[in-house]
Formats: structure tokens, sequence, C-alpha cells
């Protein structure tokens, strides 16, 4: 834990503690004082070193040493006992607090390096010492009392530990019995690793397993029938030592809880010992529980086993002393037991025999599955280990390798909601750097599935998980720490070609990734950090073992066939017998069995089975590097501050626009003059300086669409092997650039679409072989730039959208009618209508039939279109639309009835000033002839329904009236002047091809302005884009040329299919309101399209 | 004095919680007696032609001289049109509409109270702001059975302040004269 603070923090940790231990001194000295004079200390004293030592005791358990936190915590109960008044300070202890504090200051001065070990011994014995006094035993002199007041508080823990685990047994084995279930098809394969071991040289750090001979394979079929048989004795054994108490268990065997204990133990520190009596000593395990020998070793050790029989009693513990002292506590004979081996083995007679089943893995060692003695010992001897199991082998092998992190974490002393308590800053810091991490952490886990040999990859795994494993465990993030410990290890042992990658080990690393994640999505929320992890964790044991762990009823097919093959994975040089065997065992050859056949493939490599090792996916690989080379110079802003950084530039643009009324006026006034050049000038400078501005401002929030685009892969990769399908999913254009919000907006309308794809698009691998496509389907996500548009594409090559159905659908739902005729754009667009899915079935992937019409309304929200295309058997592609920068607009201002409104430049193809006589009436409807165009001919005012505005517009500001209508009048009469008639104004407005022509009462000039938003309670009105606000304060609509333009077209009661449920909702949202509205104001005209929101 | 100190270091947070929970109690306590109640609720008072209203003041986010409103077509009825806000554009209700009362003219007087709705603000027009008053949400009375609906629309009651009977306004249930309500129901 020391390694892992930053040099910061620990510099401060270690200043802190200097200043502590300086006062420790001080107050040392005042003791020495007043004990002079007096027998006793005043209080205040004594509570000012209580406090003391309590903060040095938690800075020392920040910075990681153990030894002195326990210590101090002894030293610090005293205090309390004096302070309770339970106990008095003396001479003698002065006398100790003065050679702990100088030990102290020694230790901390020494930081970071680790103090020299006979300070700690003496420190501990200060503790030990005050521990005893506590008890009231007489103080020693010099010897190295019982280091055993040792570990209050792990002892304490160990107290506590021995109760969860008793606790969790029950569940423990019931989740053995299942996992035993469920490996059952595994055994073969599992049991060649173990032979494997027998064969090889056994605990080989260095480089893979030797390879596998062909006895392996009779081998493993006896094994087989051997594991059988004992399975089901074992099995029922097992439920019968699990029901029970350690007393009824068989004696020389231990049960499942014993078992997790001792592995738990065997991964840590502490030795492991145990301790025999001669026979008769104790009659029960009651009795040898509360034996003085073991109530003492309670106190320093963890009691993990308890035996007593007529051939005596053992006691099986782990401690973090010498057996030595061990044995002064115990007041008996302690013998150390390895942890490489069968702990009892070194034991005397009879308890040689007893047995743990323990796992010979350790973390440092390749995956060696069961010892070799077991099996040895059960062929040999019958009658000391009457039944030794060997089935529990392969699965007791997993079963080591279940650590139960949780029981302790998540349970005992209720802290498992406990939120941590950090420095909110730092702790905010560290979130906003973590999400970094994690996706470069999920970059570099694709990529090394795509190619297991990349050591950059592997390499940037590695770091990251151990940068954040550091930073977690200082904010006491627990499980998270865990988490990436496991997964550190697991690296290290990739790095250094002790395991290979493989696809269990790739989903083990990613479901450990996604529950790292959870955690950290939990803590943002302020939620505590600590969540269940135990499966992830058992995963990334077995994974590293070469097996599959399923956890408990969920046993995909697929994988399970995955895990027969992964176990002969380690064996990179497969001989074809493994490959064989394995196969035999897998009848159906399911999609991602196709592992099988890249054991022969280049070494090491086993492609994953979704996204392959395209050299596109390694040109993605190469452009998140080379973004993050870029991101070299980079600065962390706060995206409220950006925002309104972007906002005020827009105001400033409206500034700059007042400036150059100004200065117009100005020089209509009086030209020429000084001040006017002046003006002129300053006003010059200023735009261009703001134009300036203005687009590095907008390019600020422009984040490239890649960042989004490359999680899709890990989607695209999960989701076909959900399906068995196999897709690849290609990213074109990843560097084009779009807003950020935008960006995440749209994430999610893009996952629905893959998804789509996915389900729906792309055929199973068989159906693509035989329509002559190739095997894997592929997904094109490509981004590019189109004028002020980013134009987004979802390309798939499967079987394409089937109009027939979609047609027969639609009118079976009562979308459309048996007798319309739809052009094939028509009817693709018919799915984007609410609950329409011709799925047949539901899948939970998509299909319900709410997906589209959402994607739709999404896309509509972020003032884009999107359009289906389709080729029947070839594929289908989504095309998205979405404007390029929002925010600031150059439009062309117009006015009617006195209010001002905006449209964008974008859409206005011209402007028209024409005699009233040319227009051309059809029915209710007005047309133009334009060149060798018509366009109808649209009043704002009709469009708008403004004929009511009068009544409904009381506060129309007096001053602006009067303006306007002087200027409108103005213009007129210059019209008028001309040619005796007033004139005609309209706007050609446009979208695409279409086009519609705008009257207006007057043109106010062009305009930059700042698109807004109406405000979230306005909600979104129809034939308005949005909001401006001018120069002079007021806001100015504008227009959204589009649904003028839809608006237009459609005013005529056209029975068109695409608005058939158009104008239905429009009359019920009309009904609607009408039936609302209690105000009795005029609802709108039938003849206007009426309110459609 | 071994097992003392067990104990202790294995309740640090059952210790904690029982604190909390007595501070919580006691807390509640003291509501209940009603100490902190009686202070009352800051109300603002307003004025729509003839009739006289209070708003709790908590909603109120500022108090605005009537700007240029602009026209929004096709609005509820009851929206005024919108205006902006250093920036933010916002819609403004006109309630005097609402209650059918007489159209008036803008007067020096003549308000827009902002009221502002999580991350929205929206206005409300208003003729004069009267005073201040102090309500105990106790004195607020139901709305008379003689009102018309357009009123209950908008009040969530009654109260006495001295010798005037005035409408208090709900915040609620302005928001739901605005559009953005209106789309949500109806979708």
């Amino acid at each position: 834990m020391l390694g892992e603070m930053s040099d910061e923090m620990l510099a401060e940790l270690r200043g802190e503690a200097i200043d502590l231990v300086e006062n420790l001194a001080s107050l040392c000295a005042g003791l020495h004082v007043t004990l002079q004079h007096q027998a006793d200390v005043a209080s205040e004293s004594v509570g000012e070193l209580f406090r003391l030592l309590h903060t040095l005791k938690g800075l020392s358990q920040m910075g990681g040493l153990t030894r002195l936190v326990s210590a101090l915590h002894q030293v610090e109960d005293f205090v309390a006992a004096v302070r309770d008044g339970l106990q008095s300070f003396g001479r003698d202890d002065l006398d100790l607090l003065n050679d702990l504090q100088d030990a102290l200051e020694k230790i901390f001065h020494a930081l970071p390096t680790s103090a020299e070990s006979s300070l700690m011994v003496v420190v501990e014995r200060v503790g030990a010492c005050y521990f005893a006094r506590a008890k009231g035993e007489r103080l020693p002199d010099e010897e190295p009392l019982p280091d055993a007041g040792q570990l209050l508080s792990e002892s304490q823990s160990a107290g506590q530990n021995e109760v969860q685990t008793a606790d969790l047994s029950g569940t423990q084995t019931e989740l053995e019995s299942e996992l035993q279930a469920d490996l059952q098809p595994e055994r073969p394969s599992d049991s060649s690793p173990n032979l494997t071991s027998q064969m090889a040289s056994p605990v080989a750090a260095d480089g893979p397993r030797a390879t596998v001979s062909s006895d392996v394979e009779s081998f493993s079929a006896e094994v087989q029938e051997a594991s059988e048989r004992m399975e089901a004795e074992a099995a029922s054994r097992r439920e019968a030592s699990a029901a029970a108490q350690a007393e009824e268990a068989d004696a020389f065997e231990a049960t499942a809880e014993e078992r997790e204990a001792v592995e738990k133990f065997r991964l840590r520190d502490e030795t492991l010992f145990a301790s025999v009596f001669s026979p008769g000593t104790h009659s029960n395990t009651t009795a040898l529980w509360e034996s003085e020998s073991v109530e003492n070793l309670r106190r320093v050790a963890d009691i993990l086993c308890l035996r007593v029989c007529e051939a005596g009693s053992l006691v099986v513990f782990a401690a973090e002393l010498d057996a030595a002292l061990l044995e002064s506590i115990a007041g008996q004979p302690v013998i150390e037991l390895p942890k490489d081996a069968e702990p009892c083995g070194a034991l005397p007679e009879p308890w040689c025999a007893f047995y743990f089943g323990v796992s010979l893995e350790t973390e440092g060692a390749p995956a060696v599955p069961a010892p070799e003695v077991p099996l040895v010992e059960i062929s040999s001897s019958a009658e000391a280990v009457p039944v030794a199991p060997l089935a529990p082998q392969p699965k007791a092998h997993v079963a080591m390798a279940f650590e139960d992190f949780d029981g302790p974490n998540l349970g005992g002393s209720g802290n498992k909601d406990a939120i941590p308590d950090l420095d909110p800053e730092m702790l905010q810091d560290f979130l906003s750097n973590v999400d970094e991490l994690l996706e470069s952490l999920a970059q570099s886990m694709l990529a090394l599935e795509a190619d297991a040999g990349d050591k950059n990859a592997i390499d940037l795994i590695f770091r990251s998980a151990h940068t954040i494993k550091g930073t977690s465990g200082m904010f006491g993030l627990r499980a998270i720490e865990r988490l990436c410990h496991v997964m550190e290890n697991l690296f290290d042992r990739i790095r250094k070609g002790d395991v290979v990658v493989s696809t269990p080990l790739i989903d083990a690393l990613f479901q450990g990734l996604d529950s790292v994640k959870a955690m950290f999505e939990s803590l943002k929320e302020g939620k505590t950090a600590e969540l269940p992890i135990n499966e992830p964790l058992a995963k990334l044991k077995a994974a590293e073992a070469g097996v599959a762990f399923e956890a408990p009823g969920v046993v995909a097919q697929g994988t399970v066939m995955a895990a027969s093959q992964a176990a002969p994975a380690p064996l990179p040089t497969l001989a074809t017998p493994p490959v064989k065997m394995s196969a035999s065992q897998v009848p159906t050859a399911a999609a991602p069995v196709p592992t099988a056949s890249p054991a022969a493939a280049p070494p090491a490599s086993l492609s994953a089975t979704s996204v392959s090792a395209a050299p596109k996916s390694k040109d993605d690989k190469a452009t998140p590097p080379a973004a993050k080379a870029e991101g070299v110079g980079t600065i962390r802003v706060d995206l409220k501050r950006l925002d309104s950084l972007v906002n005020l530039v827009g105001e400033l643009v409206i500034d700059r626009s007042r400036f150059a009324r100004i200065e117009e006026e100005l020089r209509a006034h009086d030209p020429g003059s000084e001040l006017c050049n002046l003006m002129s000038e300053s006003v010059l400078l200023f735009s261009r300086h703001m134009n300036e501005v203005q687009s590095i401002i907008m390019k600020v929030r422009m984040v490239p669409v890649g960042n989004a685009f490359y999680k899709f892969t890990r989607v695209v990769r999960d989701l076909s092997k959900q399906v068995d399908k196999e897709i690849d999913l290609v990213i074109e254009g990843g560097e084009t650039e779009l807003d950020k919000t935008l960006v995440e907006e749209i994430g999610d309308p893009l996952v629905h679409l893959i998804r789509n794809s996915v389900d729906h698009g792309v055929e199973a691998p068989d159906a693509r072989e035989a329509a002559g496509k190739p095997r894997k389907g592929t997904i094109r996500l490509k981004a590019a730039q189109d004028g002020n548009m980013i134009v987004i594409t979802v390309r798939d090559d499967g079987k394409g959208l089937q109009t027939e159905r979609i047609r027969n659908k639609a009118i079976a739902v009562g979308l459309i009618k048996e007798t319309d005729q739809l052009s094939d754009k028509e009817i693709f667009n018919l799915i984007f209508e609410a609950g329409f899915s011709t799925a047949d079935q539901v899948t939970n992937i998509s299909g319900r039939g709410v997906g589209m019409d959402v994607v739709k309304k999404n896309i509509v929200k972020l003032k884009g279109v999107i359009e289906l295309d389709s080729q029947l058997g070839k594929g289908t592609c989504t095309t998205i639309k979405l404007p390029l920068t929002l925010a600031i607009i150059p439009s062309l201002m117009i006015g009617v009835k006195g209010e001002s409104y905006a449209i964008p430049l974008v859409n206005v193809i011209e402007t028209i000033r024409l005699d009233p006589a040319e227009v051309q009436h059809v029915g209710a409807s007005a047309f133009v002839k334009l060149r060798e165009q018509v366009i109808p001919l649209m009043p704002l005012t009709d469009a708008f329904e403004m004929q009511d505005m009068d009544d409904r517009f009381w506060y129309r500001s007096g001053e602006n009236v009067e303006g306007v209508t002087s200027r409108a009048t103005l213009r007129a009469n210059q019209t008028r002047g001309r040619g005796n008639r007033s004139r005609m104004i309209f706007v050609v407005v446009g979208v695409g091809e279409k086009r519609v022509g705008v009257v207006v009462d007057e043109l106010l000039g062009q305009q930059e302005i700042v698109i807004k938003s109406l405000g979230r309670l306005m909600g979104r009105q129809r034939g308005v884009a949005g909001g401006c606000v001018l120069g002079n304060g007021r806001v100015a609509l504008v227009l959204d040329a589009g649904e003028m333009i839809e608006d237009a077209t459609f005013r005529k009661p056209l029975p068109s299919p695409g608005f058939a449920h158009a104008s239905l909702a429009t009359a019920n949202v009309t009904a609607a309101a009408a039936s609302k509205s209690s105000t009795g104001v005029s609802s709108p005209t039938a003849g206007g399209l009426g309110r459609v929101s | 004095m071994f097992r003392n100190v067990t104990l202790s270091l294995q309740t640090p947070e059952s210790a904690w919680s029982a604190m909390e929970s007595t501070l919580a109690n006691g807390a509640r306590d003291l509501m209940e007696t009603g100490a902190i109640a009686d202070a009352g609720i800051q109300h603002i008072g307003l004025r729509l032609a003839h009739e006289e209203f209070l708003l709790a003041v908590v909603h109120v986010r500022e108090i605005i001289m009537l700007p240029t409103v602009t026209y929004v077509p096709r609005a509820p009825a009851a929206v005024e049109g919108i205006l902006a806000l250093r920036g933010e554009i916002m819609p403004v209700l006109n309630l005097r509409r609402l209650w059918r009362l007489e159209r008036g003219q803008p007067t020096s007087h003549t308000r827009v109270i902002i009221l502002q709705h999580e991350d929205a603000g929206f206005g409300i027009i208003v003729d004069e702001i009267t005073d201040f008053v102090s309500l105990e949400s106790s004195l607020i009375e139901a709305v008379p059975a003689s009102y018309f609906a357009r009123e209950f629309a908008v009040l969530e009651g009654v109260a006495k302040v001295g010798e005037k009977v005035r409408g208090v306004l709900g915040f609620e249930r302005l928001l739901t004269l605005l559009p953005s309500s209106a789309d949500e129901e109806a979708s």
C-alpha cells in the first residue's frame, strides 16, 4: 500500500506524523514532570495522549504500516483504560511511552523507506507490554513478550472472519454443489491439466506448460471413471459435512468451510500452523475450543480448524508470528504447515492424513490444479483416509479458486453501506480521471482480443489496472481494489507469458471491468462503492486456470463449449489428441466453437469470435492511440464553464451586431466625421476578432464522433455472441467532429440501430453461407461531413428490409389502407411509426416495436433527419443527418404584423417583390410562377394563424409597433412611389427540392443570430426552430423551414398515407386542447393544420 | 477490559446511527411542537386588474419591468409570448386573460414575476406588486365553491389578509398552463 501512494501524499503523511510525534515528545516531557510531583497524571493529558495516538494510528493505517497500527491500537486501548479510570499511569508506563515515541520518530523520519525491523520490534514490544498491563499481568523486563498482545485488531477481525466464514459455509456449499453439476461436462478436460502437472515438472514459474503426451487421453478416461464414482460419494458426504458442526464432520477431512478458510489464508501473508494434542486431552471440540491453549491462540491467530478424535486433538490456525512465539502462547508445540502442499502432510500420525484438498495454485505460479499427492494416496492407503475424495478435485479446484470477498466485505460490521469518508475534491478528481482510464482499458482489452500478442495492449492494461487499484485502495474502495488487484496480477502473468489470452479470459476481464465501472457509477451517485464481486473474481480465477466458471444456473451452451476448449488453451502448441478429445465432446459446432481451429494458428493467439483482427480494426486501434497522443497538451475543463463561455460568445455576437447598427446610423447621420471613422475602424476590428473567437469557440465543444463509436465495438461483440452470429463492426470517419452534447445524444439511437442490424439485419452464418455471402457479416458505421450537416450511416450487409412484410404489417396495424400506393421509401419510413415491428420474435434485444419511433424522435430533437434505405438480400442502410453547428446562424430577418422573425439563410433561396396581380389562385391556394417553377405562396400570418393575434397579444410593445409601422409605411410609400401599386414581398424558402414562398410584410436585413431553445417549459412549436435574442433585447422566433414547407404542402387535405395518422393525431390534440381549455378563447380556425404539438 | 474494547470496536457504525436517529427524532419533535412552523411562509402580493393574489416567494426568481414580449403563434391561451432574460428565453403568462379580466394597458407599475422551475424559468405579467405577506399555511382555506373552473386552475386556496380575501396562486398549477405540460399529457 505504501508503494501506491503518490509521493506528495506520502510526504504529507510523513510531515503530519512527524509533527504528531514531536507533540508526543513534549507530552511525554510534561507527563514526566507531573509524575515527579504526584502519582497520577492529569486527565487532560491523558485525553490528549489518546488523541495523539489515535491520529498516529490513523496515519499509519493510511500509510499501510499495519504492524504500527496494531501496536498503536494496543497502546491506545491502554490509554483509554487510564482515561476511564480503570488503570493508572505510572512511571513504568511513561518509560514505555518514551521508548515508543523514540521508535516512532525514527520510523516516520525514515519514510518512505521501511523502518528497520528492530524499531518495529520495539514498537510491538511496547504494545505488548501495554496489552499485558491491561490484563493486569506483571511487566516483563526485556524479552519480547508475546508479541502476543499482538495484532489485537487482527485477532478481532479474525474472530469476525471466523464467524462469517461459518455463516457463509451454508451458501458456499450450495454453490459448490451447483458448481459441481455445471462442471460435469468439463471434467475430462479438467483432468488433463491435472495430469499435465503430473507429467510436467511442478511449479514451472516460467514459460508455458510442457507438451501433453498422448497418454493423457487414456489416462483421462480412467480418471473420468474414477471421478464419477468418487463424485457421487463425495457429493453426499459434502452435504453431510456442511450441515454438521466441526465435531460431527469426518475427522480426517476438512469441511468445505474449513477448506475455504485455509485457502483464504494460504493466499495471504499469514503462516499456517497446527498444534497437536495427545489423545484424551480434550473430550470434544468444544473442550478443545475452550482449552487454555486454544483460547490464547485465539487472541493472536485465526483458528481455522479443530478436531478431536481418539488419536488426539488438532487445531489448525493462521498467524503472522513465528512458531516459537506461538508455542509459548499455546503452551505447547506448534508446527508450521507448508502452503504449497497438502498442509497437514507434515504433521505426525495420524494427522498427516488430514485432508484439505488444497489447490496448489499460488498467485505467482502458473495454474497448477489439484496436487498429485492425494491421487497417489487414494490408490495406496485406504485406512487412514477412509474415503479420500478424488472427485472433489476438479470441482474443488474451482472451489479453491472461489474466493469469498463479499462475505467479509459486504457483511459483518454493517459497513456495507458505508460511503467512504473521502476528501470530495480529491475524489472528484479521481472520478473524472477514472472514466478515461476505464475507457482505455476497454479499448486495450478489445485490441488484445483481436491480437493476443499485442504487447502494448497488455502493458497498458496492466498499468491502468495498477493505477486504478492503487488509488482505489487509497480511498478505501475495497471491492474495486480487490478486483483490480486480481486483474492486475492476471495481466502480470500474461505479460510474463504464464497465462495465454483466451476468450473466456477476455470475457472474465470484461466482466470484471463492468463490475468496476458499476462500482464507480455507484460512487458517483453518492452511494457505496462496495458491490458484490465474488462472481467476477471467481470468473477471473477460473479463466486464469483455464477453466470457464459458470455461476450456478447460467450455463450458456456456447460458453461451456468454449470452456472445454479453453482448458487446452494454456497449451499453445497443442498436439492434436487433446483437440480431438475436446472436439469429440462437442457434438454441435456452435458459432463460438471455431476457436478450436485456431489452435493451429500462430502461437499464443486465439482470435476472438466477434470483433475480428481485420486490418480495419487495427486501424481503429491505431487511431485511438493517435488521438491520445494529441491529448498530451490538454486540460480538463468543467463542462458547465464551457457552456457559459459558449453562451457568452453568443451574446457577444449580438453585441457585435449592435455596434454594427450604431455604426451604420452614425454613418448615415454624419458621414466622414472623425468620430465616424474611428467608430468604423473599431467596429471592423471588433468584428474580425469576434469572428475568430466565434469559430474557435464553436470548435471547442467539438469532439470526434469516433469516441462514441469505438464503444460500439464492444456492443457488437457482446450482442453477436448472444445471438450466435459473426459480425464485424467497421468504423469509418471517426475523426469527424461533432458538438459534444450531440455526440452523447447520438449514442443511444445508434446503439438501437446497431442492435437492429445485429438482431434482424445480419443473418446467421449458415444462412449467409447458403446465400453466397461471407459467413461474417459487416456493419459499417460511418460519419462524414456534408456541407453544414454531419451524415452518419449505419449500413449492414444483411438480408435487407422486406417491403411486402412491412406493408402488410402496416395494413394490419391500420396505418395504411390496402389501396394505398406507396413508394419503397415511404414504406421504409413506416417503420418509424410507434408500435411498428415486423419481427416475428421479440428478443430481448429488439423487436418489441418501441425502438424506431423513439430513435426518430431523438434525431428530430437534435434537429436532424433520419432515413432508411434497403435492398432485399443485400442489406439495409440508415442515414442520419444532423446540423453541424447549432448555435450561430446567419439569417434573414423579416417582419410580419410588427413582429420580427428570422429565417436561417441556409434555407433562403431568394427574396422577391412582386406585383400582387401576378399571383395566381387555385381554389384557396395562391401560386406564383417563378422562372420555370411554380411556387405555392403562404402568408406567414396564415401559417401561424396570426389573425387572432390582436386578441391574444395584449402586451405588445407600443414602441415597437410604432417603429415598425413607420418603417413599413416608409417602404410602402417608396414602392408606391414607383408604380403606385403596393408590392407583395415574399421569401422563397427551400429545403431540399421543395420550395415555398413565405409572404411577409417587410424585409429587415441579414443578421447573425444565435438560435436558442424557447425554454423547456415552452415546448416545441410547430414551424418554429427556436428563438434568438436580438440586439435590442427582444426575442425573434426562428422559423423552421422544413416544417413550414411540410405544412404548406399539406394544407390541402390530400389523402396522403404518410400523414393519415398525422391528421388523426392533429384532431386528437385539438380536441384534447379544446376540452382542456376553459377560457373560451377562439379555437384555431378549421382551415389550418391546427396545433400539432 | 478486553471484552469492552472488543465491543466498542465492533459497533462504531451502530453507535453513529443511533446518534443520528436521536438527532433526527429530536428535530422532528421540535417541528411538531411548532416552534419553527409558527413563523409563516413569505408570500408576495400581486394585483391583476382589481383582484389581488398571493404567491409563495420561494418560487420567485426575480421581478422585472415589462420587457418586449414576442408573440408565439399557436401557443396555449394563457401564454402571452416569450421574453429574453439575460439571454435566456422563456415563456410569459397572461393571467388577466385567463381570468377573463378586462384587457388593460401596461402601466408603469406593470411587472413580470419570473418564477423558476428546476432549470427553466417562466414569467407572469402582473399589474402591480402590492406587498409582502407572511402567511401561515394553516390560514389558507380551500377555494370556495362559488369560484369558476378557470380560477380553480391556478389557485390552491384563498386567504384572508386583513379585510380582503386573496387568492393564493399555486406554483404547480401555474406550470400546467405552460405548453410543456400539454406536450407531456398529449404524448
